[in-house]
Order: structure tokens, then C-alpha cells, then sequence
């Protein structure tokens, strides 16, 4: 007996030693057709332009974002179809590719799953994955790396103060989210008191201090102002508050799940403000409140088919490669903010006019790009580098269909307040 | 500070706790009968509350009717999962099986978990408009006036269970002392069958009462267990009624918490009160 | 004990483990960096449980201290030294302090009790925001090649583990624990204090968990309540360790490398369904120990002073 099971054990050990071997030495073994990353005078020819990034395929933000790499890859597709993008330092076009891993909607597997992306699938740009909880730790990852990070949805202030050049988003930070709506409420002139709820985490604290901000410059008045923890499943103490408060608008800055738990709780209990804004309008939350329940609550989308805005390839193509991947702006309004990161990459590489990624994040620093919700050049102030300048414009729910009500020359349907 | 918002707190304090109730009293017979802390419990309420989501979609008929229909679908697949599941790993040794059971269940709370995430990828949760009820300045949620309801006529249904059945007799003699309980004729194997699917049904209620207090996200299964676990072992392993006094407390300190504190320690509130009870009760080794 | 396979074996591994970082991209670097730190938690618990049977859930609690002490120290710019000796302190202290607390409990109830110690800390990490930077945690800046370091040491580290955990087993301390185990009330008519016991082999078990929690936040970057109390860290090693029965030391490890490596390989190839193969891995493990007897009756993985526990 002794014999064999020494024997099975040291083939059981030896096996999974080399399985691990051979698993990290792969890479190397495997010869790698863009082993280059600085210019060559004489350009390969299999040369692919690489994109990666993370997406929450799974974990609590699937459903917010976890069908945009269907957006990816149908935006590869179509750029791929023109013949690639055009990188002078080469003389010609480009194929593109985008690989996309499940970060789980976890900060600790992003973090591995980016070194994988940059130091395996050697990527030339990364685009951030959804959330600023899971790009604040990246901004040190691409800059030890010293790769460029488009990120997406993430503007919390975290992230652009850690003095890295190579980070750059196309939305503006999210203290200044709600600044639209206010301008909107103030040429109303109606409300006169405020009351927020927001939840403990970088999108409720940004959009809560930006709220703070600008309600007092509408000339609104905070009466009640609760900050819940994360995971808060029971907001019946907050309700009881803003109940005895009782302010016109009642101003929900949390994440789409918990912001729709909330307004059903509310509604449940008894708390009838002129008007809920919930600045998360997406569809997780109009479904999960219910259609008619939802009517008349405003939020702030960054971009429906009404805008004119072109972008770099033009708003038909983002339309195109929208209903490609099967989504919709109404289901999926973050799309928007994603396919940003693909504009600003595409214009920065066709324009810089180069692969090297030092060139690039220099290059970015003094580009305007046009997106499909406006300019995008990168503002430079204080401890903040490569902040966006996209805002997000107010919306209103209104007998089913989300309408946009603020500014003038965009809007399709008029503000309604307060909410019949 | 008026009294109106504190009578307001109390009420929900009691409904929010009455509804973990349920779910607790069903993980506290399972552990009475079996010594199992079926870490699959929230899982089964998450399944119970994604499978009401669906058929409420797809036909639009009333909640109520639907529970009515899902919870004795509950009760069978607890059985099922008994016979299936646990009763293998029941019969290893002492070591083992305390492993494999801990192995075992959290494994099927995370395919449960996984199938319900793929089903419905996203939060859910079901709205039905009513008019808030005002006493005076009073003003409280008839939905939860009704959950209360529904949790107290299931509580008086479970005492009549438990005290007046066949079944309730036997469960009772096996939890005193299953070696006379089995000398005595009872199948040890069928009742914990059976109280493994009564136990999962009650879960799989509480998981469609949830629907209706809010949002359920497909992972929220082990957060779930944790609590119901906290609530039994505050409220006594084994005990119904204390699994319902402690839920009921655990409620209400919540809520008074989260109004009077800053709301970021009232989720702490619950584990102070935990570890304090664990430690006074540290000398209470467990039965058998 | 040793004898020449055994030394083979283990300088076979140790040269394999030194030359994975010379020829692997640093993905994999930092990949097996988060299963040695698992490695770490699960044999820390295992020191435990494996001799008294006692289940120690709150091995979360000193890791996620010495991953905010360090991080804390980092981010107010003390030098590292200053930095790494702060946060053993810090670890000493907290594991000494929920020591006492536990050490009366017994059974369930110390299960019980450390889990609450676990979800406790998490809420404090949470609510102290000016400490621990709240939901977002801490950033610190790291430099290049500190995931290399930190393999090395951690490399070490479980080496050093798994060496005193035998060394433990074959002494007369671990002959106590084990009498523990047996019967604690028969052990302690002999004189073995329990108590005594239970938190000198705690403070080791944490000490380690701890120094992992610190490398953690040294190649990570960064340290946020949900990564150093969140449920991977805190119920991971304990299932890695009980995969496949405790009996021996080395288990562990490969209940580690196989769950972890699994679990990688899932979520980067079929990403939604990860939970669902862990689930049917870890109900596997649950209801067919008999397949693993082959290792269990092996030499290699019994304890090293020749003798199969008790229990199998």
C-alpha cells in the first residue's frame, strides 16, 4: 500500500506543479504578435489595435452595465468594416479589437483582471469598467503601468485627484451632476424646499455634494439632509424624517437599485413631496417602482435620440451599433457614457496619430473631441487632472415614456411641477 | 420629538422583524430537529420570491394567490432537498459531517443563488398601490399592516402545527429526546424530512413577503441566512417562540437605531446585541 | 523525519515557486499573490481547527487590521518599517483583545462568536470613516514591483506555516489541543488548560493572517472593508481548508489551489456562471470525501509525525 500511494501522491503534486508552470510560463511560450509597443520603422503588418477592460458580467451592477461589451464588440465590428482605424505612424488603418473581462462588480478581481489585461493580453489603452468603487484603485494601476485609462462611469473625485496623467474621462466629476437640474428648478421658481437621501458610497456622496451646492443657488432651502450605509435594505427612518421635514422635492442620490427601494418605501409610507428626483432614471428603477408609479419623477440622462449631437463617427453609427447589441438607450441610458471612452480612444489614436502610449496620454491632454452629447476636453484644476466636461441634462418621466425637459433647445416635453 | 414618529417606528420595527420571523422560525425547527444550520435557507427564500416574480409577470395574478400556490411547491422541494441532500452527509461521522454540511448546503445556496441570477439578472420586487391608513397623525403603510397580518394568522397556524398535530407531537418528542422518540415508533428519517420541507416553506413565505418590502437582488441569499442565524441563536436554538420574540426585538432596535443614531452604526446595533447575548449564553453548551 | 523524498519534493517546489515570477507575466504574479494570501488565511484557520476542532471564523479580523494599519501608516507617509511594525502591534493587540472575548465560548457559540467579531469589525471599518476612508477605503501607492516582493515573502511565509503547524502537532502543545478536542471537559480534569491553549494557538493563527493582510495591501494598492471582512475573505480559506478534510496539513493548500485556480478559470472564461460551478464543486467535495481516500492514505499528507488523526 505504501509504495503505490506514494507514488500516486507524487504524481498528484508533480501534476499540479507543472500545470502551474506551464499555466505562468504559457505567455511566454506563446509568441506574441504584438510583442512591439514602440514605433517601428517598419510597421507589422498583423499589427491590432487592442482595448481592453472590465465589465460586471455578474455581480450586483450586471444589470446596469453588464451587456455593454455586446456594445464593444459591435462598435469593433463596424470600425473594422471601414478598414480599422488610421494611425499615421503606421500609414494606415488598423484593425481594432476590444477584450473584455467580468470583473464581478469587485474592485480586487478589476485590479487583477487589468494587470492581466495590460501584462498578458497586452492591450494598447484600457477603458474603465462601470462604477468609480472599482476605477479609484485602477488610476494606480495604469500608472505604474504607464497606460492610458479612459474611464466611463466614474467621476468621483477620488479618482482624478491622485495626481496620475494617464487617467481621462469624458463626464464631467459628479459634484457637478446635477447642475443642469437645478437651472431647470430655478427658472421654474416654484420649490422652495429640499430635502436629500443618499447612500454612503462615492456616486451618493459626489451627486449629494453637488446637490448641497447648487440647490442653495436655486434658491432652495435643505430641511433634511440623511445619508444611509450602503446595503440599507429598510429606509423607513430616513421616510419618517423627510416626512416630519416635509420638503417640495425630495432629492434621492443613490444607485439605481436602492434609490427604487427607497421610492417604493416612501410611497408606501405616506411621503408625498411635490416631487422625487432620482437622478438614476434607468429602467432597473422604472420597472422595479412600477410605470405608474414612476410618472413624474425627473432624473438626469446624458443622452437620448432627441440630441443633435454627431460625435465622431456621427449618431447614426452609435445607433446602429446600439441596436446591433440589442440595447436600448431607454433600458441602458450608462450605454451612452460607455461608448463615450470608445469615441474619446478612437479620436485620441487617429489624431495623435500613434500607437506609443506616452505620446497618446500627452496628445489627450490638449484634444476637443466631439462625442455624441457634446465636447469632450479635459480639465486640469487644483489636485484634478483629465476630468471630462459631459453633463448630464434633466428628464421627467411622463405617462410612460422618459422625456427631456430641460434646456430649451433640446427639450421635448415641459417640466411638469409639481407632480399631480 | 413627538410621539407620532416613535409609535410609526415601532410599528414597522415589529412588521420588518415579524416577516424575518418566519424565516427564522423555519431555520430554527430545521437546527432543533437535525442540528443543521442549513446555510441554504436565504437561498431558498430568494428562489421562492424570484419564482413569484416570474409567474406574477407572466399572468398578473395576486400575490396572495401565487404564495398560496409557490410555498406548498416550498414544502416539497424541502423535502426533496432532505432526502436528496442532507441526509447522506447525516450520516457521516461526527467530524465530517459538520464539514460536509457546511460544504454541502452553501454549495446549493450558491447554485440556487447563480440559477436565480440568470433568470432574472437584475433587483426585483413587486408594487401594489395602497393608500397609506392614517390614525391620527399617524400615518402607516397598509401594505405592511396586511404583512403583519399575514405573519401573525401563519404563526397561529404553525402553534397548531406544532402542538396539535400528529406531526407536531412527534417533532416536539424528537427534539426533547430522539432516542425515545425512535424507541417510541417515530421515524426519525421522515420527520426530519418533513420538518426540512416545513422549514423551507416558511422560508420560501418570508422570501415572497420581502417582494413586497423591497427590492430582493439575487444575492442577497447569504446575507439573509446571516440574519435569520443571528436571530435563532439570540433567541435560542430550537425555540419558535424565541426565534419570534428575538426577530420581533432585532426589528425593533433596528429601526429605533437607524432614527436615533447616525444611520451608519444602526446595522451594527444588531451585532452588539449579538456578541453580547453569544457571550452571556456562552456557558449554555448545546443539547446533545 | 525527513526523509529523502520528502526533501526532494520540497526543493522541487521551492525551485518551481522562485522561478514562476522570472518567466510569467505579472497577471500571474499577482493571481497566485491572492491564492498564497488565501493559502495563508486557510492554514492559519486550519492550525486551529485541525487539532481542537474549534472553528475560528473571525481569521478575517486580524487580516483586515493589518491591511487598514498598513495602509493607514502608508497613507500618512511613515516609512515602511515604521509602517509594518505599527501594524503587528495592531495585530497583536485586536487578536489579543478578541481573544479574551471568545476563549469562554465553546462549540457552536465560538463559531458563532467570531463570525459576529468579523461582521463587528466590518461595521467599524465602514462607520469610522476618518480611520478607515469608509465604503471607499484606502488608496496607497505602490511601487512597481512590489507584487515581486510580496510573492517572496509570502512564499515564505506559508512555508514557515505549514512547517510550524507540524512542529506544533508533534510537540506536546499540539498532543494538548488535541486532547481538547477529544473531550474538553476530560482534558481540563487533567490539568490542560483550555483556555490557556486556545489563545496562544489563536495569536499564532493570527499573527499570520494578519502579515498576510498587510502584503495584501502592499501589492494591491488598496484596502476597502468588503475586500479585508467581506464574505470571500472571511469564508473562502475556511472552505478551502475543510475541502478536503482536515486531517492532514498540506490539505489545505490544495483545497486553496484547486478553488482558487477553478474559480479563476471560471470567471475568465464563462464569467455568469462561476457561482454556479463553485456550488457544484463545493456539494462534490460535501458528499464524496471517499474519492480523495487515495490522498488521505498516503504517506506524503499524513501529519508529519507519522500519525493519521483521529478522526479518519
Amino acid at each position: 500500500m505504501q509504495s503505490s500511494s506514494k507514488l500516486v501522491t507524487s504524481v498528484i503534486v508533480t501534476a499540479l506543479v507543472v500545470s502551474l508552470v506551464w499555466y505562468a510560463a504559457l505567455p511566454m511560450l506563446v509568441p506574441s504578435k504584438t510583442a512591439q509597443e514602440a514605433p517601428v520603422t517598419t510597421p507589422e503588418q498583423s499589427r491590432v489595435i487592442k482595448i481592453g477592460g472590465t465589465l460586471p458580467l455578474s455581480g450586483q451592477f450586471s444589470p446596469v452595465a453588464g451587456t455593454f461589451n455586446r456594445l464593444y464588440d459591435a462598435w469593433a465590428t463596424q470600425i473594422n468594416e471601414r478598414g480599422g482605424l488610421y494611425v499615421s505612424e503606421y500609414g494606415k488603418r488598423l484593425p481594432v479589437k476590444v477584450i473584455v473581462y467580468d470583473d464581478q462588480s469587485d474592485a480586487t478581481t478589476a485590479t487583477r483582471l487589468y494587470e492581466k489585461l495590460i501584462s498578458e493580453d497586452k492591450v494598447d489603452v484600457l477603458i474603465g469598467p462601470y462604477s468609480s468603487t472599482l476605477t479609484v484603485p485602477l488610476v494606480a494601476v495604469a500608472t505604474r503601468n504607464s497606460i492610458p485609462l479612459i474611464a466611463t462611469s466614474a467621476g468621483a473625485p477620488p479618482i482624478f485627484n491622485q495626481g496620475s496623467d494617464w487617467v481621462f474621462v469624458g463626464i464631467d466629476l459628479i459634484t457637478n451632476w446635477p447642475k443642469t437640474y437645478f437651472d431647470m428648478v430655478k427658472a421654474k421658481g416654484q420649490a422652495k424646499t429640499i430635502g436629500f437621501v443618499a447612500t454612503d458610497e462615492p456616486f451618493g456622496q459626489g451627486v449629494l455634494a453637488g446637490g448641497k451646492t447648487f440647490a442653495p443657488q436655486a434658491g432652495l432651502t435643505i430641511t433634511s439632509e440623511n445619508i444611509v450605509p450602503v446595503g440599507t435594505k429598510d429606509f423607513t427612518a430616513a421616510i419618517i424624517k423627510l416626512k416630519e421635514a416635509n420638503p417640495d422635492i425630495v432629492f434621492v442620490a443613490a444607485l439605481a437599485p436602492d434609490a427604487a427601494t427607497f421610492v417604493k418605501q416612501a410611497k408606501e409610507q405616506g411621503l408625498k413631496p411635490r416631487e422625487f428626483h432620482v437622478p438614476q432614471l434607468v429602467k432597473g428603477f422604472i420597472e422595479s417602482v412600477g410605470v405608474d408609479s414612476a410618472n413624474y419623477i425627473t432624473g438626469e440622462w446624458y443622452w437620448t435620440d432627441d440630441v443633435l449631437y454627431g460625435g465622431v463617427w456621427g449618431k447614426e453609427m452609435f445607433m446602429q451599433a446600439m441596436a446591433k447589441a440589442g440595447i436600448t438607450n431607454v433600458d441602458y441610458p450608462w450605454a451612452a457614457v460607455h461608448y463615450y471612452g470608445l469615441e474619446i480612444i478612437g479620436a485620441a489614436i487617429e489624431r495623435v496619430g500613434t500607437l506609443d502610449k506616452a505620446k497618446l496620454k500627452d496628445g489627450l491632454k490638449n484634444l476637443s473631441i466631439p462625442t455624441i452629447s457634446g465636447e469632450v476636453h479635459f480639465k486640469s484644476f487644483g489636485n484634478f487632472k483629465g476630468v471630462g466636461t459631459l453633463v448630464p441634462f434633466p428628464v421627467q418621466m411622463q405617462n410612460g415614456k422618459v422625456v427631456v425637459v430641460w434646456p430649451s433647445e433640446t427639450k421635448k416635453g415641459d417640466y411638469t411641477y409639481p407632480s399631480p | 420629538m413627538t410621539l407620532a414618529p416613535l409609535l410609526e417606528l415601532l410599528i414597522f420595527g415589529i412588521l420588518l422583524g415579524g416577516i424575518y420571523g418566519l424565516s427564522a422560525i423555519g431555520l430554527s425547527l430545521i437546527f432543533g430537529i437535525a442540528r443543521v444550520l442549513n446555510l441554504a435557507h436565504g437561498a431558498f427564500a430568494v428562489l421562492a420570491a424570484a419564482v413569484s416574480f416570474v409567474v406574477i409577470q407572466a399572468t398578473g395574478l395576486n400575490l396572495l394567490f401565487v404564495a398560496m400556490l409557490v410555498v406548498p411547491l416550498f414544502f416539497v422541494a424541502g423535502y426533496v432537498y432532505e432526502i436528496l441532500l442532507i441526509h447522506r452527509m447525516l450520516s457521516f461521522n461526527r467530524e465530517r459531517r459538520i464539514e460536509a454540511l457546511i460544504l454541502g448546503t452553501l454549495g446549493f445556496g450558491l447554485v440556487t443563488e447563480s440559477i436565480v441570477s440568470i433568470i432574472i439578472p437584475r433587483n426585483f420586487g413587486v408594487n401594489y398601490q395602497f393608500l397609506p391608513i392614517s390614525f391620527g397623525e399617524i400615518t402607516v403603510s397598509t401594505l405592511r399592516l396586511l404583512l403583519l397580518a399575514v405573519v401573525a394568522i401563519t404563526t397561529v397556524i404553525l402553534h397548531f402545527i406544532v402542538y396539535k398535530t400528529w406531526y407536531g407531537k412527534a417533532l416536539r418528542a424528537t427534539i426533547d429526546d430522539a432516542e425515545t422518540a425512535q424507541l417510541m415508533g417515530i421515524n426519525f428519517d421522515r420527520i426530519t424530512s418533513i420538518t426540512f420541507g416545513l422549514g423551507t416553506a416558511l422560508s420560501a413565505l418570508g422570501g415572497i413577503l420581502l417582494l413586497l418590502v423591497f427590492n430582493i437582488s439575487p444575492n442577497m441569499g447569504f446575507p439573509i441566512t446571516l440574519k435569520v442565524l443571528a436571530i435563532i441563536i439570540l433567541g435560542g436554538l430550537g425555540s419558535i417562540l424565541g426565534s419570534l420574540a428575538a426577530s420581533i426585538a432585532l426589528g425593533i432596535s433596528e429601526t429605533f437605531a437607524g432614527f436615533f443614531l447616525d444611520t451608519a452604526w444602526s446595522n451594527s446595533i444588531s451585532l452588539v446585541v449579538l456578541l453580547v447575548v453569544v457571550l452571556i449564553k456562552s456557558e449554555g453548551l448545546l443539547r446533545r | 523525519m525527513k526523509t529523502a523524498e520528502d526533501i526532494v519534493i520540497a526543493a522541487l517546489a521551492l525551485a518551481t515557486m522562485s522561478a514562476v515570477p522570472f518567466v510569467s507575466s505579472s497577471y500571474i504574479v499577482f493571481l497566485l499573490n491572492g491564492i498564497m494570501v488565501l493559502a495563508l488565511c486557510s492554514l492559519s484557520f486550519n492550525l486551529v481547527y485541525a487539532d481542537t476542532g474549534y472553528m475560528n471564523l473571525g481569521n478575517s479580523v486580524p487580516f483586515g487590521v493589518g491591511a487598514y494599519a498598513f495602509a493607514f501608516a502608508l497613507s500618512h507617509n511613515w516609512s515602511a518599517t515604521l509602517a509594518v511594525v505599527v501594524s503587528i502591534l495592531a495585530i497583536l493587540f485586536f487578536s489579543a483583545l478578541s481573544g479574551i472575548f471568545i476563549v469562554r465560548l465553546k462549540g457552536a457559540y465560538y463559531a458563532i462568536g467570531t463570525l459576529a467579531l468579523v461582521l463587528f469589525a466590518q461595521a467599524l471599518a465602514y462607520n469610522l470613516g476618518w480611520l478607515t476612508g469608509g465604503y471607499q477605503g484606502i488608496i496607497v501607492n505602490v511601487a512597481g514591483g512590489s507584487a515581486y516582493s510580496a510573492y517572496y515573502i509570502l512564499a515564505f511565509l506559508n512555508a514557515v506555516l505549514l512547517l510550524l503547524t507540524a512542529a506544533i502537532r508533534k510537540s506536546s502543545f499540539g498532543y494538548r489541543m488535541r486532547s481538547i478536542k477529544g473531550n474538553e471537559i476530560v482534558a481540563s480534569t487533567l490539568g490542560i488548560n483550555a483556555a490557556v491553549n486556545k489563545v496562544i494557538v489563536l495569536i499564532i493563527g493570527s499573527l499570520f493572517a494578519g502579515i498576510a493582510g498587510i502584503l495584501s495591501t502592499s501589492y494591491n494598492g488598496f484596502v476597502t472593508s468588503e475586500s479585508s471582512f467581506g464574505i470571500s475573505i472571511t469564508f473562502l480559506p475556511v472552505i478551502m481548508a475543510i475541502l478536503l478534510g482536515s486531517f492532514s496539513i498540506v490539505a489545505p493548500l490544495i483545497g486553496v489551489t484547486i478553488v482558487a485556480l477553478a474559480s479563476e478559470i471560471f470567471v475568465t472564461t464563462i464569467p455568469q456562471l462561476t457561482d454556479f460551478m463553485l456550488g457544484i464543486l463545493l456539494i462534490l467535495a460535501a458528499l464524496y470525501p471517499k474519492n480523495l481516500i487515495v490522498l488521505k492514505n498516503s504517506r506524503f499528507l499524513k501529519n508529519k509525525s507519522g500519525v493519521r488523526s483521529a478522526s479518519s
